[in-house]
């Protein structure tokens, strides 16, 4: 705990900043459940929050001269960017205000969390890293990350609130409705997008820097398996009218997958020397 | 009954026969996952043959059993799976069940029928662009020597280089070689005490004026030169020459080959170093002086009138050495004699020189690559409280209670490789990332060996479902595009 203490100090003020400002903006965000007050305070500490790590990400991108997605750290912090970004717009364009303190604590978790994998040392880009697809295909699969994470959100919270309801504009959440069926749909479709645009422009990079394709690296595997996740979802969703709690389960199943294409398929055995192992 | 207890003959002989087709697949995946496997296939055939491939969630089946194979292989690295015949079969049953669906749904010229036929075309293209692939792809390798000419490529399976020798139509030269590095500057690492072990909190970046940690960086110094070695059992590492270094199993010690007799010894109350005297090759003493020897005198004499030392021949009688001190006060000039012990007081610490080596074992189990020799001048001027301190790149830390710093070099890293490549009479260049069309084959710069800078490996390909490929993964994220617009207009 105590090296997470001094590895978060030596990140700067303006990432410490950052945390507090998630901190306090979801405990805003959870006091203002029942109740109008706070919105506005929860809102600003967010946002606040949300501008830091623009700060920070754009302060290591002019230190480097490198775009900060390479390694876990970068790629964690630019997923806390990402995901503050959607909630935002969501929050303003579907009226989701509930959800902002879940995404806070996660930022905050992400954040304390990314410590564990901190750079120790300056990591720059390799030669296979170097190219004009970098940064669309990394840009593309956090945007999808983020909404399916929005989706994710939304299909846990179904099973507590799985009646569709129109609230009404005034409503102490503020939220109009509450459907989050329909609500994890939409994220999921536009996940779904982003994850088929990187999915398709990977392809296309990979053939330009290996040669191939398709390698069947496992990190390939995994993300061609949460492909499929999803496509599972849209596919039964239309053709066999799946909604609710079936949904919900594969949209849940589809994030868990997204963790182990993320994160955990760095730990397997076939990992090692694949690809995709930059570190 | 009868018909009852038939179709459970009917399963056992299924799962029988398709666990021995495993068996035949997988020959070496333990059992228990080939049961597994068994039971998963036995299950998808009972779907597929009662469910219809025109069923609409056959696809949906499909999908998840081709999911969890991928996933099994990945788990188990069993990479042989994708290649396999059954996995392949699989993979076509999926186009099936997706054209019959496209077949089933009666075209319409709206947003709905083409976001649905994009993106499901768009698979089948990919698909397609894998099987003519699949059958007529080539590609090897060529493990290239700088201006040896050759036709013989190394066959390639998917990612692997095989032993097997493809010939080449075209003869391939390679013309030049080069790998280009990053600029890395020694960086400071910050340790954290706990109990006994000290953990690595970060290593900064050294800006002058900067404060880390309660250091504040001053600067280099120019009184260092070092030499990269490789020693050990290949381990890399930076050492200043001239030096010393007694460990447990030994001594190490650098040098130019430039040495005057004997050894120079510093030592105060707490520590004793040992080094060298190589001309001109500084000795540190405590944090911030040095001591450079200048000249050697066997037999030291000085002329008091012309104010210069000098050696009365060369026999060993009186040996000294001429030493440069450098200190943050200036600089002066001063000599050591063997005959006299601690001839010189340096603030806390007492020079010497000695001229018996005897039961001092000098050895030097390094091997040192010329062309990676590199003389550095580091030497990072530290400040805390008021004092200040100079610390070596990899060398000892500096304690301060709770931390422990250290100054660190940072093993290149590669940034660029690239090959001038001869095929015929064109001359061309290929780097990563940035490959060479050559009469439908492929150039890509594929790897390189760090000890050899001569050569270069590139690895050639001729897809020819290539531009299939790119026409199925653009139409597919049109498709993607097309889904969300048709949604988006059904909501609004």
């Amino acid at each position: 705990m105590e090296l997470i203490y001094y590895r978060l100090l030596s990140e700067g003020y303006i990432y410490i900043i950052a945390i507090f400002s998630f901190l306090l903006g979801g405990l805003f965000y959870i006091s203002s459940i029942g109740r109008k007050k706070f919105k506005f305070q929860a809102n600003i500490l967010f946002l606040l929050g949300f501008a830091l790590i623009t700060v920070y990400i754009l302060k290591a991108w002019l230190s480097t001269g490198q775009p900060p997605f390479k390694t876990m750290f970068q790629s964690l912090v630019f997923l806390v960017w990402n995901i503050s970004l959607i909630y935002f717009v969501l929050e303003k364009t579907e009226n989701l205000y509930f959800l902002g303190g879940f995404v806070s604590f996660f930022n905050l978790f992400v954040l304390v969390f990314s410590m564990v994998f901190t750079d120790l040392v300056k990591i720059n880009l390799p030669p296979s890293l170097r190219s004009a697809w970098f940064i669309p295909h990394v840009v593309l699969y956090f945007a999808g990350y983020s909404f399916l994470f929005i989706g994710f959100l939304m299909s846990v919270l179904y099973f507590p609130f799985p009646k569709r309801r129109y609230l009404g504009e005034a409503h102490w959440s503020g939220q109009m409705w509450k459907d989050y069926d329909i609500f994890s749909y939409r994220a999921i479709l536009y996940g779904f997008m982003f994850l088929t645009l990187g999915l398709s422009l990977g392809a296309i990079w990979a053939k330009g820097a290996w040669g191939a394709f398709w390698s069947w690296d496992p990190k390939e595997n995994w993300a061609l398996i949460t492909w499929f996740v999803y496509l599972i979802y849209l596919h039964m969703r239309y053709v066999k009218g799946w909604k609710g709690k079936k949904s919900a389960i594969l949209s849940i199943i589809g994030f868990a997958v997204i963790i182990m294409t993320y994160v955990g398929v760095n730990y397997l055995p076939s990992a090692e020397g694949a690809l995709h192992a930059y570190q | 009954m009868f018909v009852r207890n038939l179709k459970r003959v009917q399963f056992i002989a299924g799962f029988v026969l398709i666990d021995l087709i495993l068996d035949f697949l997988l020959k070496n995946t333990p059992h228990t996952y080939k049961i597994i496997a068994g039971i998963v296939l036995l299950t998808i055939t009972f779907f597929i043959v009662k469910k219809i491939l025109s069923e609409y969630q056959t696809a949906g089946i499909i999908l998840a059993v081709l999911a969890s194979i991928v996933a099994y292989s990945t788990f188990l690295h069993k990479t042989n799976i994708y290649f396999t015949f059954w996995f392949n079969v699989l993979f076509g049953l999926l186009l099936v069940s997706i054209l019959a669906c496209i077949f089933a749904l009666k075209p319409k010229f709206n947003l709905r029928y083409m976001s649905f036929l994009t993106l499901h075309l768009s698979i089948l293209i990919v698909a397609t662009g894998f099987l003519v692939n699949a059958l007529g792809m080539k590609k090897c390798y060529f493990p290239l020597e700088k201006g040896k000419p050759t036709n013989d490529c190394l066959a390639m399976k998917n990612t692997e280089v095989t032993e097997k020798k493809v010939n080449f139509p075209f003869a391939v030269t390679l013309q030049d070689f080069k790998v280009l590095y990053y600029e890395q500057r020694p960086v400071l690492g910050v340790f954290l005490k706990s109990g006994r072990e000290y953990s690595l909190i970060k290593t900064f970046p050294l800006e002058i004026g900067k404060e880390i940690f309660g250091l504040k960086f001053k600067g280099f110094s120019d009184a260092a030169i070092e030499l990269r070695v490789l020693w050990g059992e290949g381990r890399e590492g930076v050492f200043p020459i001239g030096r010393i270094i007694i460990g447990q199993r030994g001594a190490w010690a650098f040098s130019t080959g430039d040495e005057f007799p004997g050894l120079i010894s510093v030592a105060n109350e707490r520590e004793r170093k040992l080094y060298l005297p190589i001309k001109r090759q500084p000795i540190f003493v405590g944090k911030v002086s040095v001591a450079i020897p200048e000249d050697f005198y066997p037999n030291f004499k000085y002329d008091i009138k012309e104010k210069r030392a000098f050696s009365d021949g060369n026999e060993m009688k009186n040996p000294a050495v001429k030493l440069r001190i450098i200190t943050p006060r200036g600089e002066k000039e001063t000599f050591i004699f063997a005959t006299v012990r601690r001839a010189l007081k340096l603030g806390n610490y007492v020079i010497s020189y000695i001229m018996d080596t005897k039961g001092l074992s000098l050895i030097a189990p390094y091997k040192v690559f010329p062309k990676k020799t590199k003389l550095e001048i580091l030497r990072g001027i530290f400040k805390e409280d008021g004092e200040e301190f100079a610390l070596l790149p990899n060398d000892e830390p500096y304690f301060n209670g709770r931390f422990a710093y250290r100054l660190l070099t940072i093993p290149p890293q590669e940034k660029e490789y690239k090959s001038v490549l001869k095929v015929n009479s064109r001359i061309f260049r290929v780097r990563v990332n940035h490959p060479y069309k050559y009469k439908g084959y492929m150039f890509y710069q594929s790897n390189y060996n760090p000890a050899n800078p001569d050569f270069s490996g590139i690895m050639v390909v001729k897809e020819p479902g290539e531009l299939l490929l790119y026409i199925g993964f653009v139409l597919m994220s049109i498709g993607a595009l097309l889904t969300v617009a048709y949604r988006r207009k059904v909501w609004s």
